[in-house]
């Protein structure tokens, strides 16, 4: 099952998957987000348990002990904290099939406030036994990547992004990154750009200035924390730089992440080099987020300039 | 050893011989005596098996009282005797509280106030299935603390579960403190009945035959749309005099002179 539809709406994509599944469940906890419209398409295969995120959680892991896959969503700081010990003792331990979808996470909860900043999700989730951890550049990656890593049959925690910038991706393969760049894979490169979520587009708008500059780099787009594709290592090893740019704490995040796994492979890397958040951040629009975060591109941008010249 | 026979309702003092056994490497006597008469007589009655869909399924969400079920379980032939040297050993499956691994044990359990939920997505799935099954769920009422269970009966019965039946095993003891003393839960069946479940009273928890009784009047109701809750009112320690309604024994690891002594209760 492949759904390559370029601006699919995921609502319309769950009605789909119901449709061809109807072991498929999809759940919510009241804030439904983006796809309210389908409630009445989704029918039987749909259940919005109100404002209660650990029985939500609960209810999944009784449903996927029935042989039913799942879908549980919620804004990503209630569900992976409020919840947490539900998908840790219900979900990761047994190991079921279920797939947790955050919202709002990471910049993408704006003027909310740091009640709502979901920045320590993907540490939690990484915590976990048998979780694993996708988090899609946009919305049509969302999708592709959903219906694929349906059919694991493991749980899942997803970053929500229904955000469309009109990239063009290379087919997802579950576990695998993306790659761009004007080296390949074992050669040594000026800088690794290394991002996910909604602020790989960041790293990604660098590509015609990087390829300009006659700097040789690569520019990964992630997809997967957990498993983590050990090309992004293999890419980190190869550059006199990395980045790596993300909208979540240093803890717990892929900076951390990447840091664990150099040094228990006793890799030898160039200058690894964070952008994320060492804090909540203030509360604004997503632009002025990335501005005063320095996850914008232009940042980026000033940041590997200087960060060269320092290298050479 | 006595010869095995398989209803737990002619055989129970042997079964409760075995939670002695258990009890020798350390164990929640207390709440497993409390509670093996419910789970005995649901084991005479249902057939369960969490790998059927079409089965009925158990949950126990008071994991601590897990001894009762592997008990009643050695009883029906289902797990071996050798449970009992197994249970507490290193890298053993059988610890204090519920593994999956083993068979008929759905979920992990102890960590109180989960099992309600995830034992009603079981009965969702059944009842969208139509299968005519049910699913048991067993409380312990200090565990009514935990605010997850009433915002799962919101779910219940929003959800017109009457497929579902929570069992609570009334002792009125929680681990440390009298229920009522510590943060009361009374009156429950107005609570239960006010969060739309249609409620039952067990005068007595640890009488199989009034158990059974209740369970046949319950399973003769047509479907209404309600979930079912039973508050069994039971004795923690049920059978030993010295352990009944005690608030220190509730965990006790006990030598072969005080098994002895204890197993006479249970001649």
């Amino acid at each position: 099952m492949s759904y390559k539809m370029e601006n699919k709406r995921y609502g319309d994509f769950l009605v789909e998957i119901v449709k061809n599944n109807p072991d498929i469940q999809i759940l919510t906890s009241e804030n439904i987000g983006g796809f309210y419209y389908v409630r009445e398409q989704l029918k039987e295969n749909y259940l919005d348990v109100g404002i209660a995120e650990q029985v939500m959680v609960g209810i999944a892991s009784g449903m996927a002990l029935r042989n039913s896959f799942p879908i549980i969503h919620a804004m990503g700081s209630f569900l992976t904290m409020r919840a947490f010990e539900f998908i840790r003792t219900d979900i990761a331990l047994p190991n079921l099939p279920v797939i947790l979808v955050g919202s709002s996470t990471g910049i993408q909860s704006e003027f909310n406030g740091p009640t709502h900043q979901s920045v320590e999700d993907i540490g939690l989730m990484s915590l976990l036994p048998n979780m694993n951890i996708f988090v899609p550049s946009d919305n049509e990656e969302m999708i592709n990547g959903l219906s694929k890593i349906i059919s694991e049959k493991t749980p899942w925690y997803i970053r929500y992004n229904d955000k469309s910038y009109g990239n063009k991706h290379s087919d997802i393969i579950v576990g695998e990154c993306e790659i761009f760049g004007n080296r390949n894979l074992d050669e040594n490169v000026d800088i690794s750009l290394i991002s996910y979520g909604i602020i790989f587009i960041e790293i990604y708008k660098l590509k015609d200035w990087l390829e300009k500059s006659n700097i040789s780099f690569r520019i990964i787009n992630v997809r997967f924390i957990a498993p983590l594709d050990k090309k992004v290592l293999q890419s980190v090893s190869k550059s006199r730089v990395s980045l790596i740019v993300e909208d979540h704490l240093e803890t717990g995040g892929l900076f951390d992440i990447l840091s664990k796994a150099i040094v228990k492979k006793n890799m030898n890397t160039g200058n690894i080099v964070p952008v994320n958040f060492l804090n909540y951040f203030k509360p604004g629009s997503i632009s002025d987020i990335e501005k005063k975060s320095g996850l914008c591109s232009t940042l980026i941008q000033e940041k590997i300039n200087e960060l060269l010249t320092e290298e050479k | 050893m006595d010869s095995v026979v398989r209803t737990y309702k002619e055989n129970k003092n042997y079964v409760k011989r075995l939670l002695l056994k258990f009890s020798k490497e350390g164990a929640f006597l207390g709440s497993a005596l409390s509670v093996i008469d419910i789970i005995g007589t649901l084991y005479d009655r249902y057939s369960f098996n969490k790998n059927l869909d079409n089965a009925d399924h158990l949950f126990l969400s008071k994991g601590h009282a897990v001894i009762a079920l592997y008990a009643v379980l050695i009883n029906k032939e289902i797990l071996p005797l050798e449970v009992i040297n197994e249970y507490n050993k290193n890298d053993s499956l059988y610890y204090y509280h519920p593994n999956p691994a083993i068979k008929q044990i759905e979920t992990f359990s102890g960590s109180l106030g989960h099992l309600l939920s995830v034992a009603i997505g079981s009965a969702l799935i059944n009842k969208k299935r139509e299968q005519s099954v049910k699913t048991f769920v067993i409380l312990g009422d200090g565990e009514l603390d935990e605010g997850s269970n009433w915002e799962s009966l919101i779910v219940a019965n929003k959800c017109h579960l009457d497929n579902l039946f929570v069992i609570i095993d009334r002792n009125k003891i929680q681990a440390n403190y009298y229920t009522e003393e510590l943060s009361p839960l009374e009156p429950l069946y107005d609570k239960f009945t006010a969060f739309g479940a249609e409620v039952f009273v067990l005068e007595s928890g640890n009488d199989c035959s009034e158990i059974n009784s209740m369970l046949q009047e319950i399973d003769s109701i047509p479907p209404n749309g309600k979930m079912k809750v039973i508050i069994a009112n039971t004795v923690r320690g049920y059978g030993i005099t010295s352990h009944e309604n005690s608030i220190e024994k509730w965990f006790v690891e006990i030598d072969e002179a005080e098994e002895k002594k204890l197993e006479k209760g249970f001649d």
